[in-house]
């Protein structure tokens, strides 16, 4: 994290203003290196159950393509223009809370877990759809391979938004001048974006890819 | 033309959005056969964009070491590539 001159944190990634002309960039890896090895283990984990979905895709056939079909995919890409859209929001948040403008960055991050609590609404009217139309964990393989995709990574949207919530009580104390506390806030957003980004590839692999 | 930073991540966010909306289009509209599996096959490639453009921009590994912005890298090949060849494998 680099200081400018007027005691304003660098927004942007970093970058060192020198008198005789604009600012270089300097590579920074936001938050604390530790947290980005549990984020690439979890999403690699994912990664290693997308693989095995596809593998019991491939030995079901048929079967799999007439369940996806049931699905609604209108409401999955609804859910993903929300989580999108609440990651803008934290883009900005981080933004804010770097230039020790608590106010603007709570307000930020409100919105941002209003959106993400659409979703967890979202997904829950959805999974109330199905039972209701008797498509649960136990009617076969593709609807069990959907509830246990879907939800844990709404698992880990429920953790993202106590971490917003975490975040905003930060911001709220104007909490990015004291030391260590912008990397801690950094590791809430950089979580929320891996939740985001889950979904990116859930999200064709169980309602698109036919 | 946006230039500031800020700017940046709002064209990025429009992008994935048009890039999502696009995927939903490509998805729903498939028909059996051969261009089905193309069709699969476009939304994987697409969704794994989508994941670079994530990690690049909101995640902020653009301005991260070589070694951060070549494991996003390399990460999104690897798993593109075998969840496809899986896919293929139907």
């Amino acid at each position: 994290m680099t200081r400018l001159g007027n005691g304003v944190l660098t927004s942007d990634g970093g970058g060192v203003q020198t008198e005789e002309g604009p600012r270089t960039p300097t590579p920074r890896l936001p938050a604390e290196p530790a947290l980005w090895g549990v984020l690439l283990a979890d999403v690699l984990v994912f990664t290693g159950l997308f693989a095995i979905y596809l593998s019991k895709r491939a030995n079901e056939g048929s079967g799999f393509v007439e369940s996806q079909a049931s699905l609604n995919t209108d409401l999955a890409v609804l859910n993903t223009l929300v989580l999108l859209t609440s990651s803008w929001f934290v883009v900005m948040a981080v933004h804010r809370f770097r230039h020790e403008d608590g106010r603007a960055c709570s307000h930020l991050l409100r919105m941002a877990g209003l959106l993400g609590a659409a979703f967890v609404v979202l997904k829950c009217t959805e999974y109330a759809a199905m039972v209701n139309d008797q498509h649960t964990p136990t009617t076969n393989d593709f609807y069990m391979w959907y509830f246990v995709l879907t939800g844990l990574h709404l698992a880990h949207v429920l953790v993202g938004l106590l971490l917003l919530v975490a975040m905003d009580w930060m911001a709220r104390d104007n909490a990015a001048a004291a030391p260590g506390r912008v990397l801690l806030f950094e590791a809430g957003a950089s979580f929320w974006h891996m939740v985001d980004l889950l979904w990116i590839v859930i999200f064709p692999l169980l309602f698109l890819v036919r | 033309m946006l230039r500031s930073p800020r700017a940046a991540i709002t064209r990025t966010w429009a992008v994935l959005m048009i890039v999502t909306v696009g995927s939903w289009a490509l998805g729903s509209h498939q028909s059996l056969g051969a261009d089905n599996a193309m069709a699969g096959v476009a939304v994987l490639v697409l969704a794994f964009v989508k994941v670079r453009l994530i990690g690049r921009h909101f995640m902020e590994l653009r301005e991260a070491p070589a070694y951060a912005r070549r494991t996003l890298d390399a990460y999104c090949m690897s798993a593109l590539t075998a969840l496809t060849v899986m896919y293929l494998a139907m």
